[in-house]
């Protein structure tokens, strides 16, 4: 593997990358969101090359078009930068997550919470108490896992 | 004008109809296969998916309508068509009297692009050897044997009939790393007929629903994916009464309490919608190829006009 300084293929960098094709959510998408994690957590760099389409679509055994159309994804989001030949880089600096994605995304999150509460037979009271209680804790436990 | 341009569908069918007697095996096909796409072919027995790819080869002649592959005309140009077509059928007792190594020599010279190295490649990958007998082979070994026949001539296009059938997964996904990287390389297009949805899935990245010889649906698997999905959503009280003149809406019903919505339109306007009315609970329901399957193939059951395709 040879290549300048910033410009390596991340060889390594992808193990972690898993589509479930059975799940439903198109796989560029689960791809998309997979990406936008690594670049936010900065397991992605700036500057950092990503596998080509080709390499990509191989190594995870899912179709090119599949990949081609979540780097393009990607780029219309300004997380990475496509040049022909030079192939796809994260975006220096990439942008933080828009605030509507974030409020959506919590959203979601807290529709998941409240379903999840009353399937299990507590108010909407109870819950929001629950949360309260939770969120209050004075040092929050680190996160485990992803 | 150049017909065989690259811009070309790799397939084009119009009206293509095989009959067989009383029986309509592919009915009234129309198909357009962009180059470079990997369609998956889905449907029951019976559907039309062996019939079609025939007809695409030459192997059938059509009772009705006409096929054009790469360009050629299915029936005019078949040899042209079968020149730069791999196949791979879904019964192939052909070189029972072969070697392995005389099945390679025979397929190299009906090839003019037939590639040496990597014939030998993916013997290895599939663990052949060229001194094999073909007659002495399992089911298994054969369509592997099949499969290397069809790849070695890196054709522009590959029509897999239920080609992974009797291979272990390890080597499935070997041999989709193969197809892959030749769609990623060469642009070459792909179809391959299957009942294993998952793998379909995977490296498909546009499909098509056959049932009794009609196309149910065709499509970008993603596309189809986003437009089909379903909202569940639980009402605190009575729903809303003008729930059926929705726009974003197709079927509804019901299920105890809990009402499934087609959504055709804007997925987040529905959901806006329905939040307002402060639900009980509200889900999406994201579908995959299978659970698209049956419910495609219950509608083309129920109506006898199926959607168009998009």
């Amino acid at each position: 593997m040879s290549g300048a300084e910033g410009d390596r293929v991340s060889e390594r960098e992808d193990v972690w990358l898993r589509v479930n094709p059975g799940s439903g959510v198109p796989i560029y998408l689960q791809l998309v969101e997979q990406l936008k994690t690594a670049i936010a957590a900065g397991v992605l760099e700036p500057g950092q090359r990503l596998p080509s389409v080709r390499d990509l679509a191989v190594r995870i055994t899912i179709n090119p078009n599949t990949v081609a159309r979540a780097y393009q994804e990607l780029e219309r989001l300004g997380l990475v930068t496509s040049r022909a030949g030079r192939g796809t880089h994260v975006a220096a600096g990439p942008p933080p997550i828009p605030e509507a994605e974030r409020r959506r995304r919590l959203r979601e999150a807290v529709e998941r919470l409240l379903l999840e509460g009353r399937t299990l037979g507590f108010s909407d009271d109870e819950i929001r108490r629950a949360v309260a209680g939770r969120a209050n804790r004075a040092a929050p436990e680190p996160e485990e896992g992803g | 004008m150049d017909e065989r341009t690259t811009s070309d569908p790799a397939i084009r069918t119009e009206g293509l109809t095989r009959r067989y007697g009383q029986t309509v095996a592919v009915r009234d096909l129309d198909l357009s296969v962009p180059r470079g796409s990997v369609l998956g072919l889905v449907g029951p027995n019976g559907a039309g998916k062996t019939t079609t790819i025939k007809l695409l080869l030459g192997l059938a002649r059509p009772t009705a309508g006409r096929a054009e592959v790469l360009g050629f005309d299915a029936i005019t140009q078949s040899l042209e068509v079968r020149r730069r077509t791999g196949y791979a059928p879904e019964n192939d007792a052909v070189y029972g009297w072969m070697t392995v190594r005389d099945a390679l020599d025979f397929c190299r010279g009906l090839y003019p692009t037939w590639d040496r190295e990597r014939a030998g490649r993916c013997l290895d990958l599939f663990g052949l050897a060229a001194g094999q007998r073909v007659a002495a082979m399992s089911r298994g070994m054969r369509r592997q044997l099949a499969l290397v026949l069809a790849v070695a001539a890196r054709p522009q296009l590959l029509l897999l009939d239920e080609p992974t059938e009797g291979l272990d997964p390890d080597r499935r996904r070997d041999f989709f790393g193969v197809i892959l990287e030749d769609v990623a390389a060469d642009g070459s297009t792909v179809l391959i007929s299957s009942h294993q949805l998952h793998e379909v899935e995977r490296v498909a990245d546009r499909v098509a629903f056959l049932r009794a010889g009609r196309l149910v649906r065709e499509g970008s698997l993603d596309s189809i994916k986003e437009t089909e999905r379903q909202v569940r959503v639980v009402f605190q009280g009575a729903p809303p009464p003008d729930l059926a003149a929705w726009p974003e809406l197709g079927r509804a019903h019901a299920e105890g309490r809990t009402w499934v919505l087609a959504v055709r339109g804007d997925l987040h306007a529905v959901l806006a919608r329905l939040r307002a009315l402060n639900p009980f609970a509200l889900e999406v329901v994201e579908r995959n190829l299978e659970d698209l399957y049956f419910s495609l193939g219950r509608e083309a059951d129920g109506d006898a006009h199926p959607p168009s395709a998009d």
